[in-house]
């Protein structure tokens, strides 16, 4: 059987234990919704008050202010930002011990670090040099984890194609970078992904 | 489909026992849809009373084209994403190969399974991987789909079911049901 059909198989069978799947709620729930629900008979046009309410809360001729205040805070935040104390994160990727030739790193921020796997986003990429080395600059003090990519005509892949910080395979066990100061070695040991058999 | 057009008729005049009949009437399913994509037991009520809710507000969209359940269904999904996109972040990811990815799935072990084995492992994997699974293997979403319903790319949608299946499926051999093959 062809993974692909491991795959069909695999999906199919999980519809069929949940395509059905009942469990009774609480008894209390139904009586926490209904003292949510409007009570009365509903009246013509009813609905379409809280349009007519917002109309008279922002009308048209006070909203250019508003948005110039709003564009002068923005640009006092990026100030701001743009100000606060930076760090450079640098490093080598590297494949069965030899440096990975070309290749693109991806770095991700972690805003909650109880819930790391929920909490992550984008900071940006770089390329990976034929030395195998990559470097983030001017970042803030935070935790990340970093996400290298061999290049598609480089003769890694099928075996080697992507690994995290931690030498990991999969983000939700690879290796979280507190970055306080300047970073200059970190290493990224890319795993294999199709193991020899 | 009278008897049902009936009830949706009283439910919009607000008629507090044609909604408590409606209610009743498909409760049940719809928790079980709750319980698929909610961390907890304590999410899974909060989805359902704000899904049915919802489902009462917009009672007067319903065009009684195709089945109420299914309109039903559809509602509760969508208040599902919702809730759960507020706090989700999803990494981006390039498209990869995509046969490399494919990997032995232990389904002879998966088909012994109850549901509520399966349901305990589904909810205990990591919310974006919950929420990706859910939409693609139950609800039957395209990963283009998905990617437009959570804001996401479809190489990641396609990479978050990897690591779901692969989850699940270490979940499986960590608990002794299988060696992950096939006969």
């Amino acid at each position: 059987m062809g993974t692909e059909e491991h795959d069909n198989r695999f999906n199919r069978i999980f519809r069929e234990k949940f395509g059905s799947f009942e469990s009774e709620p609480p008894a209390e729930a139904w009586e926490a919704i209904r003292k949510k629900l409007p009570v009365g008979i509903p009246s013509a046009g009813q609905g379409a008050g809280w349009a007519d309410w917002l109309g008279r809360l922002w009308p048209k001729h006070k909203l250019y202010p508003a948005l110039a205040v709003l564009a002068l805070l923005l640009v006092v935040v990026l100030i701001w930002v743009s100000r606060k104390e930076t760090h450079n994160l640098s490093g080598t990727a590297y494949v069965e011990g030899k440096a990975l030739c070309r290749g693109t790193a991806f770095l991700f921020r972690v805003h909650d670090t109880h819930r790391p796997l929920d909490s992550v986003s984008f900071v940006g990429k770089t390329e990976v040099d034929t030395s195998g080395r990559f470097s983030f600059r001017r970042l803030p003090s935070a935790k990340y984890l970093i996400r290298i990519l061999t290049p598609p005509d480089g003769g890694y892949r099928p075996r080697f194609q992507f690994g995290y910080s931690g030498d990991q395979l999969c983000w939700d066990m690879s290796e979280l970078i507190s970055l306080v100061g300047d970073l200059e070695n970190y290493i990224v040991n890319i795993p294999e992904l199709i193991p020899r058999q | 489909m009278d008897s049902e057009k009936e009830l949706i008729d009283r439910c919009l005049n607000r008629d507090p026992k044609a909604q408590e009949s409606l209610y009743s009437k498909y409760a049940s399913r719809m928790f079980g849809i709750c319980l698929r994509y909610a961390g907890d037991g304590m999410e899974a009520q909060d989805m359902l009373q704000e899904g049915f809710i919802r489902a009462f507000r917009y009672l007067k969209d319903y065009r009684f084209e195709g089945s109420f359940e299914g309109w039903l269904q559809r509602v509760f999904v969508n208040t599902a994403i919702n809730i759960k996109r507020k706090g989700l972040k999803f990494q981006s990811e390039d498209s990869t190969d995509e046969k490399a990815r494919q990997i032995d799935t232990c389904e002879d072990a998966i088909s012994k399974l109850s549901q509520q084995e399966l349901m305990q492992m589904i909810r205990e994997l990591p919310t974006g991987y919950r929420m990706v699974f859910n939409l693609f293997v139950i609800e039957g979403f395209s990963h283009k789909e998905i990617g437009k319903l959570l804001g996401i790319s479809e190489s990641t949608s396609k990479s978050q079911l990897w690591c779901a299946k692969r989850s699940l499926r270490m979940r499986i051999l960590k608990n002794g049901y299988g060696d992950g093959r096939t006969r």
